[in-house]
């Protein structure tokens, strides 16, 4: 197994390693166009020389990857281009976003995961029933809509129509990394139902349909038929033998399930206006800050493929055949 | 590993099915069987036979198409000004009414040919970026799969990579750079959006190349090309239409995702994504038809993709069985 | 002089113009007396919006022309550091006696001695508001103008000003030549700003700045180390420093700074403290706490909230009545809106289309979004500003003169529908512009001019016709033998590039329409679009400099260029020699006309009206050297709750001091 974990790390790096030279090489497109951005009005060429030599812009590529590649490890992302945040360091730019997003996205990736369990253990078990036909709709819906759609009807129909809930959320104080997490659950819930029932319903619609199918092909596993040979009652069986089982590749699916979150949280964030790492990317990209916008990719690219390898570390935890070489 | 990512945004399609349809592939690749030139002609008759059982898929593939033929050819007997953004400018937040079925919108077009107007931009850009993030991907990845060895291993994890950068962000970062226009877009949509097909189109090629046909036209001194052009892309037609569906799809979908996080289109054109938006602010204060006739036919045509992509699929995977 | 138009991105937004400074200025108690209004304790807390991602990031006064903005000048500095004189209270946009430091300026000897009487206001360390104060302020300008950004080379201060000397309260100014009194007050004596003498520092380890006054690479907090007797140097001994040097390098001196030397002068120990990414330390740093303002900075967080608290020393007229305010920074105008409608600001700002429509021109309506009736009150107000595009009247575009026929800016003229895009795009927020002198905020210097180019495209189209410009449909083509004017050859396609900047849809739509405009005239315009700083330095670059390679004439390629407006603050005379004058800093299409430059000089040396019949504003109405566009005049948001409120202030004069609850 250590091997295994091993060669999924050593996979984890290269992608990441290949990500580092997409978000170095995009911006050395038009370096030129960046110091005239940023230089702004009466820029001589001499000066346009001055700003690429100080941004190490005018040295080869493959120089220059390198002193990015060297940057990245001491924690250096460069600097913002934008100019109402010009030469701060792109860390100290981004550091107020990152823990809005990472609880926003952790606690409704937890809520869909819970949720997704129950409803799909019940549509398992009451196969082809009426629940079971409405909630395969449902889902699919769910899996159809595109985030900013569904977003805009929760605001349409619990926001604006009913009254009930907030269709903002006021994320601009931040002091700590865990604020935001007391924000969601203490200071303003309401504020946080629409977005993360949003997040919730889009990742629902996967989960779900795969927990369905997940129990389905545990039902007819043999030990399972025994179980129920043996007198045990379906809903034991349930618990104590399937669900088990069936949990194993949700904690994989969780890890595959990143990448759409990050990009369901993007919309979301702009949609209800919370101050995340989605929201800084759309905003730098308009502003076009090139450093913020490769360092966002980056950093939600690496928390990605962080998640993946947690998952399938997860996985190989909680699979029972090693659980069992383990602890004999 | 056939599993399905759990969607959110506007990209669902783009990882998740080619992780579907990667792993329904994924078998054959290991145990090649049959040894004769394919006819994809009768494969191909058969998906259409088991595709066109499903009722709703039929459905939803008539809706795009007269979707398609509301926005090219509506134009043509609806006449309203798109253009003029002078003229239209008395009319600006029109309610429904005389000579505006649909109401205007807040520049005073009409709305219901601006969703005429809008949606030639959405499928135009749509099948154009569909067009070439296809030929980019079957290209690559016939490339890797039939060369095999280490370059395959280093082209595929290149894939892999791209593939685990969320698809949105890898979009915006590309825009942050180049800037947008409509000829842009399409070039950024295509050439992000192929390393789903690429995956795919590899393992397609790999089992092919394998096959008894392909060493036998090797061994007759075949060239490579030959084999690639002749043997291994005519076998592929099949799953290339599946993938193209998924492209096109795919496309509009994250242009209206652009054009609805404001870097979509620029005016005076527009694209659905954009007119969302727009409508989404302006129906805070009441002004209903610029949200609702937009969203209902966008929200028609994504799930009519789904529904195509479902039915394609299980086609799919039938003509695997049967293979 | 790079201000007003480049910098002011509040302004450049146009449509929520000036929303800050809109949303927090308040209007006296009434009239100029100098009556305190009893509430000793203060009480409450103010909550004010800034712009979408602005953020004030400079604390000196004396500052270039990247700090030189309204969220800098306007809603920071000047609640801490008074100018000597202030401008505008409510709706009035004339010096305000009561709220300056000094009464007021006496001119005599045929207008070349200006003396000034200071009021002996205190500092909060106790010291006076007194002549030297001023003078220390004159003496960093000598040696450095070009470091100040409204400096204007020739003309008033420091380049006329031959001697200044200062005894007690009383400052004397000699100048070199006769001045207008009104265009040397508005414009140059409006721009001072009494500086303290703690302050007067130098510094042993500040690292050269560089020349062009805005980047920085180097960091750290630069503490004093002596007395840099800048404020009692004789004016005389100084060296000017002129145009050209951004800062002094051949002798050391008191105010400036010297490169070949460890010594650094006052200038730039003060520089570089003023800087957020340098100092990081605003609230802290006991220079920057002495204050002859209502107010002083209790935190500063460079990319977040700025908290004010009452400075109980102020010595004038009217106290703050708060307990504190705060400048909540923003992201954009969704946020903004969101917050407002969650109840966390005191005053902010809405969209023009989420409020009904303007009744008349500078009045507000009421508000659309439900969450904010009752609850928050519409202001809106002209502001003493004027929007344009610029021509590149010496593009480097091959054969494209079209900016230099006069029948050519006409007819662009004649296609901008400037009352109905204000009233259907705009929602009526909005002020038709069509020369330098806005006709709202009344004032006296509007009368009698006459627009000749009220929209029509029949008449645009005749006048192309009559050039010798035939087709169908747009571009036409000059189809004249000999060509349609200088530099415009037969068989010339009519068709101009045109840039502006992007952010706000209502700007695209305005845009779309100006364009569709011009092309039932017949003169194809390509739009694009960039973000206001891209685009200002696209239309800069190169001007006024030497011809660099690919660029033969040195002034770029772009032919009609947009990127804001420009506020009469703090040069508050409407006088046209910053923008029309040949050769003048910000004039970066190098509009060039010998008969307005006389104008102008008649106006600023002598006593001729701005708007005399054939004067200086008439002529730069009827000569379109630039494209006049409308003002937006903005709709922002004031709570209910708050007293002490007067009209919106047309100059930005923020004055949340009067404001209680």
């Amino acid at each position: 197994m250590p091997s295994y974990l091993l060669r999924r790390l050593g996979q984890g790096i290269i992608v990441i390693l290949v990500v580092t030279f997409v978000t170095f090489w995009l911006p050395t497109w038009e370096p030129g166009n960046i110091a005239k951005a940023v230089l702004g009005n009466h820029t001589t060429p001499a000066e346009i020389h001055a700003f690429l030599h100080d941004h190490g812009l005018d040295k080869g590529f493959f120089a220059q990857y390198f002193d990015y590649m060297k940057n990245l490890l001491h924690g250096n992302l460069g600097t913002s281009l934008n100019p109402q945040t010009l030469d701060e360091p792109v860390t100290q730019v981004i550091a107020p976003y990152v823990p809005r997003t990472f609880w926003l996205v952790l606690v409704s990736l937890m809520i869909s995961v819970v949720l997704s369990i129950v409803i799909g253990m019940f549509q398992g078990l009451r196969r082809n029933t009426w629940f079971d036909h409405a909630m395969t709709f449902i889902v699919f819906l769910a899996y159809s809509i595109p985030a900013f759609v569904f977003s805009l009807f929760t605001i349409i129909f619990f926001g604006l129509t009913l009254n009930w809930f907030p269709v903002s959320v006021d994320s601009q104080s931040n002091t700590g990394f865990f604020y935001p997490l007391m924000n969601m659950f203490w200071y303003h819930p309401s504020q946080f139902v629409l977005p993360v029932m949003t997040l919730v319903v889009l990742g629902l619609g996967g989960l779900t349909r795969f927990m369905r199918g997940s129990i389905l092909d545990t039902m007819v596993q043999d030990y399972i038929r025994t179980a129920r040979a043996k007198g045990c009652s379906s809903r034991r069986v349930l618990f104590k033998h399937a669900f088990r089982n069936a949990l194993t590749p949700i904690i994989t699916i969780m890890g595959l399930a990143l990448p759409g979150l990050f990009g369901g949280a993007l919309i979301t964030e702009q949609v209800f206006n919370y101050l995340g790492l989605g929201w800084l990317t759309v905003s730098s990209t308009s502003s076009r800050d090139v450093p913020v916008v490769m360092a966002l990719t980056l950093i939600v690219t690496v928390l990605t493929v962080l998640g993946n390898i947690l998952a399938d570390v997860g996985l190989a935890l909680s699979d029972p055949r090693i659980r069992l070489t383990g602890t004999r | 590993m056939a599993m399905e990512t759990p969607g959110a945004g506007g990209l669902q399609l783009n990882t998740a099915d080619a992780d579907k349809l990667v792993g329904a592939v994924a078998p054959t690749s290991q145990g090649p069987s049959g040894g004769e030139v394919a006819g994809s002609g009768t494969m191909l008759r058969q998906m259409l036979r088991i595709f066109m059982k499903n009722k709703l898929a039929v459905a939803s593939v008539a809706y795009v198409i007269s979707l398609t033929l509301f926005c090219f050819v509506g134009p043509y007997l609806y006449h309203s000004n798109q253009l003029d953004a002078n003229a239209s400018l008395l009319y600006t937040n029109n309610p429904p009414g005389a000579g505006f079925p649909l109401g205007a919108d807040s520049s005073g077009f009409d709305i219901l040919g601006r969703i005429m107007f809008a949606g030639q931009a959405s499928l135009e850009l749509g099948f154009l970026s569909a067009f070439i993030g296809l030929t980019i991907g079957i290209a690559y990845g016939v490339f890797a799969g039939y060369r095999g060895g280490v370059l395959d291993t280093v082209m595929m994890r290149i894939v892999d990579a791209m593939l685990s950068i969320p698809g949105l962000f890898l979009l915006l970062a590309v825009i942050s750079v180049c800037g947008r226009s409509k000829l842009i877009l399409i070039l950024i949509l295509g050439c992000t959006g192929w390393f789903g097909t690429a995956r795919l189109l590899r393992s397609e090629a790999l089992s092919l190349r394998d096959r008894e046909f392909a060493q036998a036209v090797r061994a007759m001194g075949g060239s490579s090309s030959r084999i690639i052009w002749r043997h291994i892309l005519p076998n592929t037609v099949s799953t290339m239409m599946t993938v193209a569906t998924f492209a096109i799809a795919d496309s509009i979908l994250a242009l209206t995702a652009l054009g609805y996080l404001g870097v979509g289109i620029p005016i005076p054109q527009t694209d659905w994504g954009t007119m969302i938006q727009q409508g989404s602010v302006n129906f805070q204060i009441g002004y209903w038809w610029q949200l609702y006739p937009v969203c209902i036919v966008f929200l028609l045509l994504v799930i009519s993709f789904n529904y195509i992509g479902d039915a394609l699929r299980d086609a799919f995977e039938v003509r695997l069985r049967e293979r | 002089m790079q201000k007003g138009g480049m910098f002011r991105r509040i302004v450049s937004s146009g449509v929520i113009a000036g929303s800050l400074t809109v949303a927090l200025t308040a209007g006296a108690v009434s009239g100029a007396s100098s009556t305190k209004v009893s509430h000793t304790t203060p009480s409450g807390h103010l909550r004010a919006a800034m712009g979408p991602t602005d953020h004030p990031n400079y604390m000196n006064p004396f500052s270039s022309g990247a700090y030189f903005t309204v969220t800098n000048m306007n809603d920071f500095q000047s609640y801490m550091y008074r100018p000597l004189y202030w401008v505008g209270k409510g709706a009035d946009i004339t010096v305000q006696y009561p709220l300056s430091l000094a009464n007021a300026p006496v001119f005599s000897n045929n207008n070349k001695t200006v003396t000034i009487t200071m009021k002996g206001w205190k500092f909060s360390d106790g010291t006076t508001v007194d002549a030297n104060s001023v003078q220390f302020f004159l003496n960093l300008y000598r040696v450095m103008p070009a470091r100040y950004a409204g400096y204007v080379p020739g003309f008033g201060i420091p380049d006329q000003v031959s001697n200044v000397t200062s005894t007690g309260n009383t400052l004397t100014m000699q100048l070199t030549d006769s001045v207008n009194p009104n265009w040397f007050l508005y414009n140059f004596l409006t721009e001072i700003t009494p500086l303290p003498e703690a302050w007067d520092k130098i510094s042993t380890n500040v690292p050269t700045p560089d020349n062009s006054g805005g980047n920085l690479n180097s960091g750290g907090y630069y503490s004093p180390t002596s007395n840099a007797g800048c404020a009692n140097a004789d004016y005389q001994s100084l060296p000017n420093g002129g145009n050209a040097a951004g800062y002094v390098t051949a002798t050391a001196n008191p105010c400036g700074y010297k490169v070949s030397s460890k010594y650094h002068g006052a200038y730039a120990y003060i520089y570089y403290n003023a800087i957020p990414t340098q100092d990081g330390s605003f609230d802290s740093n006991p220079m920057w706490g002495v204050v002859d303002g209502p107010w002083k900075l209790k935190s500063f967080d460079p990319t977040g909230n700025v908290v004010f608290v009452p400075n109980s020393a102020y010595s004038g007229p009217q106290k703050a009545q708060v307990q504190d305010l705060t400048l909540v920074a923003e992201s954009d105008v969704a946020t903004e809106t969101a917050q407002l409608e969650a109840g966390t600001l005191t005053s902010g700002y809405v969209l023009p289309s989420q409020v009904t429509p303007a009744p008349k021109p500078g009045a507000a309506g009421t508000n659309l979004l439900s969450q904010l009736k009752g609850k928050f009150v519409v202001r809106t107000g002209g502001s003493w500003a004027f929007y344009y595009a610029y021509y590149n009247f010496n593009s480097a575009s091959s054969g494209t003169h079209l900016p230099n026929q006069l029948y050519f800016r006409q007819a662009m003229q004649y296609g901008i529908d400037q009352v109905t895009i204000i009233k259907h795009l705009y929602n009526g927020y909005g002020i038709p512009g069509y020369g330098p002198i806005p006709t709202l905020p009344a004032n006296a210097f509007s009368g009698g001019l006459v627009n000749h180019y009220a929209y029509s495209i029949a008449k645009g189209k005749t006048l192309l016709r009559t050039a010798g410009w035939t087709g169908t449909s747009a571009p036409l083509t000059c189809t004249k033998t000999g060509g349609c004017g200088a530099g415009v050859p037969k068989g010339t396609k009519l068709e101009i590039s045109y840039e502006y900047t992007t952010g706000s849809p209502t700007q695209d739509a305005t845009m779309a329409a100006e364009k569709a405009a011009w092309a039932s005239e017949g003169i194809k315009v390509d739009l694009t679009t960039d973000t206001p700083d891209n685009v200002a330095s696209l239309c800069t670059a190169g001007a006024g400099s030497a011809p660099t390679t690919g660029n033969p004439d040195g002034n770029g390629a772009w032919q009609i260029c947009q990127y804001g407006g420009w506020l009469y603050a703090p040069d508050y005379y409407p006088s046209g020699e910053l923008l029309f004058e040949t050769g003048a800093l910000s004039n970066p299409g190098e509009y060039s006309d010998s008969k307005m430059d006389s104008l102008i000089a008649a106006t600023t040396t002598g006593t001729a009206k701005l708007n005399a019949k054939n004067g200086y504003a008439q002529y730069a109405m009827d000569q379109l050297p630039y494209m006049y566009q409308m003002t937006g005049t903005g709709t922002s948001e004031l709570s209910t709750k708050l007293k002490g409120v007067l009209p919106v202030s047309p100059v930005g004069a923020s004055l949340p001091e009067y404001l209680h609850f």
